[in-house]
């Protein structure tokens, strides 16, 4: 009979091959460290502070001259004439520029750092599949940068909302704003493990991914059709619709699922493609 | 005759090309289990490609190899099962412990209670003298605690296969001695196959050796069978006197065909080479002595070591080439 309390051989079969150990790994790079500690209370001051203070601030004067006529406003301007509605708005849309500059910055480092230091071929000398030491760090990153971004500040806001108008906030639109958030981090975290695959050096994976960060949201109003395929409209008020995000937060129809079916779609394909050339990879 | 099933490692004409590099040309290697292997070479001979193609850390551009009969590119996470491997210039990461570093690399092989791994863990340290040091981040290792952590993450997983890279090439005296130690220790549980380019350290441990250069193998073979195989026997005397007598001698036998003369302090040294052992033993000492004007002073049988033979080889192939 055999004994439990002895050492057994790891039963991992195929891309499996390691996933365990890396994931536990790279999750314990979070939440076993003061990572998450860091990020958590960083995004609490710079989103739900900012979020307070836009719920809270005293009531303008005159909101606008054009409130008497509102049949002109567009839907970005009606919005911006209610103050919880315009503290969602600036949350949502800090939430979706400032938490993929840091899945850029988090996931730069990912591929090329295991790479140039060496570690990956370490690694990669036990027994693991190359698609295990992709998904492990993905996996772990997305859980990582989600939680401490998202999650802890969407309850937070979601919270302050609920305390602002007396009662709960709909909770169901909240939830889909947040899983729009979510999507947003995927979207750069694997476009910049992508590049991490493609490239030798940070210098283009950085270069190209923060320069979609920015200059992405600036290109929609020139190209329209990127509205349809990227999250770069999800929050941003730069097309005259609402932003699906928004909308979903405020609890109002969203005009069209393709830019989310479109930006889901674009992460299985930097996934595969990532995965693609890492098996290619020499050490 | 050696049966397949006691080789580790079999290489079938293997090539490794780098853009316009030849790293590595048609290499037929065999490796037998329990053996300590020793695959020497000087740098760019391709000793480290070799290692990174059986381990799957590069792909061949031409040829096969197996390792425990399984293929190095369909079946490399299989063959990474069973082996260990030291890299020339081994990488962790650097914040973790020694003892981190070895439960890391454990638990890629074993699931099972915490304290069991652990207790394999204590096991390794021990074996490599870092115990007292398990705690310690690793960044603030030496050049020599490194490599004895990267024998103990390579032996921690009790490996049929034990594939080291240079392991004593960046340590002083004291830490190349521990580190052969190590390895004379592990001979009688697993093969061990390393590189490197000392050749005393090859000749006090290895069973079997392989000698590359540029890419090619030159030579494979015990070492015994390599020692005494690469030269015409030679004699060496030690001779005071007037010596140019005995050399004419000599140098009208048949049986010699060459005389080297070196002057060493107060006397002279000769090298002389024969073609017949039996007749060299019974005339030679006789003959030189013969004529009264020299005295002998040392006579012996003189072996070559490896790293003559291994400069014969190496030359060789690079005159072959010009």
């Amino acid at each position: 009979m055999e004994n439990a309390n002895a050492l057994r051989m790891v039963n991992e079969r195929g891309w499996r091959m390691g996933f365990a150990n890396l994931f536990h790994e790279a999750n314990g790079s979070w939440w076993h460290t003061r990572t998450w500690l860091i990020q958590t209370i960083i995004w609490l001051c710079m989103l739900n502070g900012m979020f307070a203070i836009f719920l809270w601030k005293p009531p303008a004067e005159a909101v606008s001259e054009k409130i008497a006529s509102t049949d002109s406003l567009t839907p970005i301007e009606a919005l911006q004439q209610d103050q919880t509605s315009s503290a969602l708005s600036v949350f949502w849309a800090y939430s979706s520029m400032a938490l993929p500059i840091v899945a850029i910055i988090f996931a730069q480092d990912a591929i090329i750092g295991e790479r140039q230091s060496g570690t990956a071929a370490w690694v990669l000398s036990k027994p693991v599949s190359r698609l295990a030491f992709i998904l492990s760090k993905l996996v772990a990153g997305a859980i990582g940068l989600v939680v401490t971004g998202v999650v802890i500040q969407g309850a937070v806001a979601y919270t302050q909302l609920s305390l602002s108008i007396g009662s709960p906030w709909s909770l169901l639109g909240f939830l889909g704003a947040m899983a729009l958030v979510s999507l947003t981090i995927m979207f750069y975290l694997t476009l910049t493990f992508m590049l991490g695959s493609l490239f030798q050096s940070r210098g283009p994976v950085l270069g190209i991914s923060l320069a979609m960060a920015v200059g992405g949201p600036v290109l929609v109003p020139m190209i329209p059709f990127l509205n349809k395929i990227t999250p770069w409209a999800f929050f941003l008020p730069i097309t005259e619709d609402m932003p699906s995000g928004l909308a979903l937060a405020l609890g109002q129809p969203v005009s069209s699922i393709t830019p989310v079916v479109s930006t889901a779609l674009l992460c299985l394909i930097f996934i595969a493609v990532t995965i693609l050339r890492f098996q290619r990879e020499e050490f | 005759m050696d049966s397949p099933h006691n080789m580790v490692i079999e290489t079938h004409n293997l090539s490794k090309a780098y853009k316009e590099v030849q790293a590595l040309m048609d290499l037929n290697l065999t490796v037998k289990q329990h053996s300590i292997f020793g695959f020497l070479g000087p740098n760019g001979a391709g000793k480290t490609t070799t290692i990174k193609l059986l381990l799957g850390l590069a792909r061949p551009t031409g040829g096969s190899a197996q390792v425990f009969g399984h293929d190095i590119q369909r079946e490399s996470v299989s063959i990474r099962k069973r082996v260990g491997y030291l890299a020339q210039d081994p990488r962790y990461y650097e914040h973790m412990t020694a003892r981190g570093t070895l439960c890391f690399t454990a638990r890629f092989f074993y699931s099972g209670p915490a304290p069991e791994i652990e207790k394999r863990v204590e096991e390794t340290l021990k074996l490599v003298g870092l115990d007292d040091k398990a705690d310690r981040p690793i960044k603030g290792f030496s050049g020599g605690e490194r490599q004895r952590l990267g024998i103990a993450q390579a032996q921690v997983n009790y490996p049929d296969l034990l594939i080291l890279d240079e392991p004593a090439a960046s340590l002083d005296p004291q830490g190349r001695h521990d580190v052969l130690e190590v390895m004379e220790r592990l001979r009688k549980h697993t093969t061990i196959f390393y590189s490197t380019h000392i050749l005393a350290d090859v000749q006090r441990v290895s069973d079997t050796v392989a000698i590359m250069d540029h890419g090619k193998l030159i030579s494979q073979a015990p070492i015994e069978e390599l020692l005494n195989s690469k030269s015409a026997p030679m004699y060496t005397l030690a001779l005071k006197g007037e010596t140019e007598k005995a050399r004419l001698r000599l140098s009208s036998l048949p049986w010699v065909t060459a005389i080297q003369i070196k002057p060493v302090n107060s006397h002279i040294s000769w090298q002389v080479t024969v073609t017949d052992e039996a007749v060299a033993e019974a005339q030679l000492l006789s003959l030189v002595q013969s004529g009264g004007e020299v005295t002998v002073l040392e006579f012996g049988r003189k072996k070559l070591d490896l790293e003559e033979i291994f400069l014969t080889l190496t030359e060789g192939d690079q005159n072959g080439k010009r």
